[in-house]
């Protein structure tokens, strides 16, 4: 997978997100997948600190079932999203087949709504690490997707869009 | 000149009228009665394990320092240089000899003392007396397994014991699902939040019995589907608790032996067994509640949650999360999957509580609908032997108990 390759990678799975288009970038992560952002600190063991979000993937597709409902009351009305990506590097993946990919990204997030109080735009700039492995000759998946937040520690509310 | 609030009149036992919420002499108020006047949670013990360490945080809008001196002893400063005004620490936790104010330099033990000021011999005599420009202490630090309150300016009038009198039996059940008796908070997460309503939106949510099927219908499905939740929610044989001086419980599940065992399987079982004896071993694990221990401080099920006023629509709660002492670390990782799955920003359960308090805190501007209402169950309240009043626990009688201690609390005076 050359360079043009992966960034043309992570251009579609944010338009798939900016998209709302959330069943089609479920299908860009592997069936083993883990998809986490950490809290407090980037480097937190997540097995001993708790994360916003350490989904494998049953807990994703819960988590798009509720973003799917009607019910989902943290989301109404829904966030909209704009990824920006950049510093795009590429290494070796640990295991064959497989390579490294980090990313600086900024997500903008805004609510649309005049009949809930002040709604700012948020801006969330993030570290990302995605692993994509080979999984047919030509289609690449995510095995791996971390969202570092630079406000990982912060006062955050509402993260229940997907980043 | 206005006429002084009758908060008699505000604060009914059935109902709350809507300034409480966004009136900002209202918060002024209670700042000064309830929040500098009376027991606060400050810090749990495992925040500051050893000798200088310390936890920066707020007691209402006042900047404090939880220390711990050489000696092991825990002080509750005001952080706020004596000279002209600037916080003497700046990071919310760390270990330190001293705190040193960066504008000239005053310098103060770990117990508040002003040890020195820079270049002193620009005073004159007469000019500076060191013996009463110590940091200001709280006037009362105690804590009850680990769980430290100070009382910032004055006595309280109702003693540490007595104020947990009500509802001691449960911080023990929380504190020995580890078999040694002890937790650590925080060092496993905190979320943070703020949300566009009053600090009491939160008081009252944090043992809302009513609204859960309603606001975490999402969550429930899942719980209900995937993780052997109880289906008849509305049928549990649960209560919500007064437990006396504005402190309340709300039963959330109460487990039959059976579901225990499926629950938390033999090896976690046993080791509290061996610790506690089956009985109460088996206490523990089947019950399951929240707790408020009024005007700031919350227990759920996996964190210390501490509820803090900025403004009167303004409000900032945070999530300590709690792991166990002395249990394989794998029980902890559990912990850590449970809480995330219901509680901080991205998780299923929160967000749509803070998403509901936020258009609470829009609609209490509708004036001409005054009353917020909290009458359920009001009329079928009961007392248990211990004198404590007792609803179902979808009704509203734990709302209603921070009120009778906000009543008693609010009619005294400032000094």
């Amino acid at each position: 997978m050359d360079r043009d390759a992966v960034e043309a990678f992570l251009i579609e799975e944010a338009r798939l997100i900016d998209e709302k288009r959330w069943r089609d970038w479920q299908k860009l992560f592997s069936s083993d997948a883990l998809y986490w952002i950490p809290s407090n600190r980037l480097d937190a063991d997540p097995l001993q600190h708790v994360s916003f979000v350490y989904d494998d993937m049953e807990l994703l597709n819960e988590r798009l079932i509720r973003l799917e409902s009607e019910f989902c009351f943290a989301q109404a009305v829904p966030s909209s999203t704009l990824h920006q990506i950049s510093n795009i590097a590429i290494a070796p993946g640990e295991q064959d087949g497989e390579i490294a990919v980090r990313s600086n990204q900024v997500i903008y997030e805004f609510k649309n709504n005049s009949q809930r109080r002040l709604e700012p735009l948020n801006i969330f700039p993030a570290f990302c690490e995605h692993i994509l492995r080979r999984a047919d000759t030509d289609v690449w998946q995510m095995r791996y997707k971390k969202v570092g937040l630079l406000n990982c520690d912060a006062e955050i509310t509402n993260l229940t869009f997907l980043l | 000149m206005n006429k002084p609030l009758d908060y008699k009149d505000l604060a009914q036992v059935d109902r709350t009228h809507i300034s409480l919420y966004t009136d900002p002499s209202v918060l002024q108020d209670e700042l000064e009665r309830i929040f500098y006047r009376s027991w606060v949670y400050v810090a749990h013990d495992s925040e500051l394990p050893n000798p200088g360490d310390y936890k920066a945080t707020f007691i209402g809008l006042v900047p404090v320092i939880v220390s711990r001196d050489m000696a092991g002893k825990v002080h509750v400063l005001v952080n706020r240089c004596m000279h002209r005004g600037a916080t003497v620490c700046a990071t919310e936790k760390g270990n330190v000899k001293s705190f040193m104010c960066p504008y000239h330099g005053w310098e103060y033990g770990l117990d508040g003392q002003l040890t020195a000021v820079a270049m002193p011999r620009g005073y004159n005599p007469g000019e500076i007396d060191k013996d009463t420009l110590n940091l200001i202490s709280a006037v009362r630090v105690e804590s009850y397994r680990g769980i430290i309150f100070a009382s910032l300016l004055a006595e309280p009038d109702v003693s540490l014991t007595d104020k947990l009198s009500g509802v001691k039996e449960y911080i023990d059940l929380y504190m020995d699902f580890s078999p040694v008796g002890e937790i650590l908070v925080g060092n496993s997460g905190v979320s943070k939040h703020l949300y566009k309503g009053n600090w009491k939106i939160q008081v009252e949510g944090s043992v809302e019995g009513y609204h859960a099927p309603v606001t975490h219908a999402t969550a429930f499905d899942v719980m209900i589907r995937k993780m052997g939740f109880p289906g008849n929610y509305q049928d549990q044989p649960l209560h919500g608790i007064d437990g006396g001086h504005g402190n309340n419980v709300l039963e959330v599940y109460r487990m039959p032996d059976e579901a225990v065992h499926k629950r938390w399987g033999p090896e976690f079982i046993d080791l509290l067994t061996q610790a506690h004896g089956r009985e109460r071993a088996m206490e523990v694990l089947r019950t399951r509640f929240n707790m408020v221990l009024f005007p700031n401080f919350a227990i759920l099920e996996y964190q210390f949650r501490v509820i803090r006023p900025i403004e009167p629509e303004l409000t900032e709660v945070r999530l300590y999360h709690t792991t166990l002492k002395g249990v394989p670390a794998k029980f902890n990782t559990r912990r850590v999957r449970e809480h995330e799955f219901f509680y901080g920003p991205a998780s299923f359960g929160g967000p749509d509580d803070y998403a509901v308090f936020d258009r609470m805190g829009a609609g209490y501007h509708a004036q001409m609908a005054p009353w917020v209402y909290l009458n359920r169950g009001y009329l079928s309240e009961t007392t248990d032997d211990h004198g404590r009043r007792v609803g179902g626990h979808t009704q509203e009688t734990q709302q209603r108990a921070p009120y009778y201690e906000y009543r008693r609390l609010m009619a005294q005076t400032g000094k």
